[in-house]
């Protein structure tokens, strides 16, 4: 009979609870680098594996997952690892509790993106899913893209879709308000956020490729498709203008992940070549042109994308700063080293210096960005000053 | 004594641990894992349902080669901190 200890109990927690802060500065995302070649493991795109992967290296392959939110990608690639390359089993276990966490947060989120489309649709409204889980469906497995809240365009317009909610009683003291989207907090303590879209997209502060942008998504979202888990799909051309444009936004203000590089990675996987080309008809007048090159890529880099699947030629000039940015980053800039830095003009110094970097490659779109930052600065003054302070964040 | 509702045995690359999934949204969250024994009488507790010292001790016996006072010690032993975990119910 085996040894008198029949069992080990092991406490994992949520969050990462390993000393690698400072590893991850020194990680390069390259071509080469473990990270990618595991990313393209999990995926089929390639079976090439390192030879070895030390401790200290799977420990920060842990917390970059977490930060680029690609842990369950990571770990399906774990499950078909041979075994000399298995991360130790403390690590395991961790992992698999996180995987486990992000498929039932899946279902939970993908459950609530068909509850909130069938409600709106008995108020009479169509509706569709931005992102999120309507992307989740293109994965080889579904379950292990980590999920957020639900985007939902309606349709009706802002005045007609908030009176909708107001009367509803959805809307209270938590809701919050932007120029394209209302944002619902749940209620329970782990419920799932919803964010109801007025306007398909947040555009991109330029008065002129906004309108362009905004015009062409909104005929395309007269074509709705309704999927197998009981929400509705836009077109493929609307998710790959709309998607960049998302992308776009967020590298120039708060940062982006991993995910969302992913994310378009499956969109262009399952886009025709009729698509691609027509959309890349339209990237200048839309303002996406330059981010369109640096995502492919970033995407070639990261995932071996193909030319024949590309929007448009890569640069690598411009790439290679939007790898960057992800890099320092993280999930939504929420890793980025200039929270750190404490106070509001230091962190803003350090915004604008990266700002500067980007300047050089994406010139009109961090000039229009800017703008658009300094607008609602000048906005949100009264509501700084009620609140008695400078950051609103 | 029997399996708590909701406590799963889960394959993590050949290494079996139980999942209690109704904690699992907790920010401490506990896996146990077995090893084959211990795998052995879980999966013997799943079978019959409700089970106790005397009939797991008999399926262990009848599986290992073993003596008795040692397999029913060791029943005992694990048995006990199973409850403590919270993942069987006495």
């Amino acid at each position: 009979m085996q040894s008198d200890k029949m069992f080990r109990l092991y406490l994992t927690t949520q969050a990462v609870d390993v000393n690698m802060n400072k590893s991850l500065i020194n990680y390069r995302l390259e071509k080469d680098c473990t990270f990618f070649v595991l990313l393209r493991y999990a995926l089929g795109i390639s079976q090439e594996l390192p030879d070895a992967i030390s401790d200290d290296e799977w420990n920060t392959l842990y917390k970059l997952s977490q930060e680029q939110t690609l842990s369950g990608i990571v770990y399906a690639a774990i499950q078909r690892l041979p075994e000399p390359l298995l991360p130790n089993e403390m690590l395991l276990f961790q992992w698999f509790s996180n995987a486990r966490h992000i498929a039932k947060t899946n279902q939970k989120v993908t459950e609530e993106a068909v509850r909130w489309t069938e409600w709106f649709a008995q108020q009479g409204h169509k509706s569709c899913i931005l992102k999120g889980q309507a992307n989740a469906r293109l994965y080889p497995d579904p379950t292990t893209r980590t999920s957020g809240d639900v985007d939902i365009w309606v349709e009706g317009g802002e005045k007609k879709v908030t009176e909708l909610l107001e009367k509803a009683g959805k809307i209270d003291e938590t809701t919050t308000f932007s120029t394209y989207d209302i944002h619902l907090m749940p209620k329970e303590r782990d419920g799932v956020d919803i964010e109801v879209h007025f306007l398909p997209s947040a555009g991109n502060s330029n008065p002129k490729t906004t309108p362009y942008l905004l015009n062409y998504l909104d005929k395309e979202l007269a074509t709705l498709t309704l999927c197998p888990e009981g929400f509705y799909m836009p077109t493929m051309k609307f998710c790959l203008a709309m998607q960049l444009a998302h992308i776009q936004s967020h590298f120039l203000t708060e940062g982006i992940s991993l995910r969302q590089l992913m994310d378009y990675y499956m969109l262009l996987c399952h886009s025709t070549e009729q698509e691609r080309n027509e959309i890349r008809e339209h990237l200048k007048p839309m303002g996406l042109y330059n981010m369109a090159t640096a995502v492919m890529w970033v995407l070639s880099e990261m995932l071996m994308l193909d030319e024949q699947q590309m929007l448009i030629p890569a640069n690598k000039k411009r790439g290679t700063i939007l790898l960057g940015g992800i890099m320092k980053g993280g999930n939504f800039g929420r890793y980025s080293p200039r929270w750190e830095t404490g106070s509001f003009l230091r962190r803003n110094i350090v915004y604008a210096h990266d700002k500067m970097n980007m300047a050089m490659q994406f010139p009109e779109e961090v000039l229009w960005s800017e703008i658009g930052r300094w607008r609602s600065f000048f906005e949100t003054i009264p509501e700084r000053i009620q609140k008695r302070q400078w950051a609103l964040r | 004594m029997k399996i708590k509702k909701g406590c799963s045995l889960y394959d993590v690359r050949g290494r079996k641990v139980i999942v209690n999934e109704e904690q699992e949204n907790d920010s401490s969250n506990r896996l146990i894992y077995l090893n084959e024994t211990a795998e052995f009488l879980w999966q013997e507790a799943e079978q019959q349902q409700t089970f106790d010292v005397a009939s797991l001790t008999n399926a262990l016996l009848a599986e290992y080669d073993v003596d008795t006072e040692t397999a029913q010690t060791s029943v005992e032993r694990t048995l006990n901190e199973w409850l403590q975990i919270g993942i069987i119910l006495s």
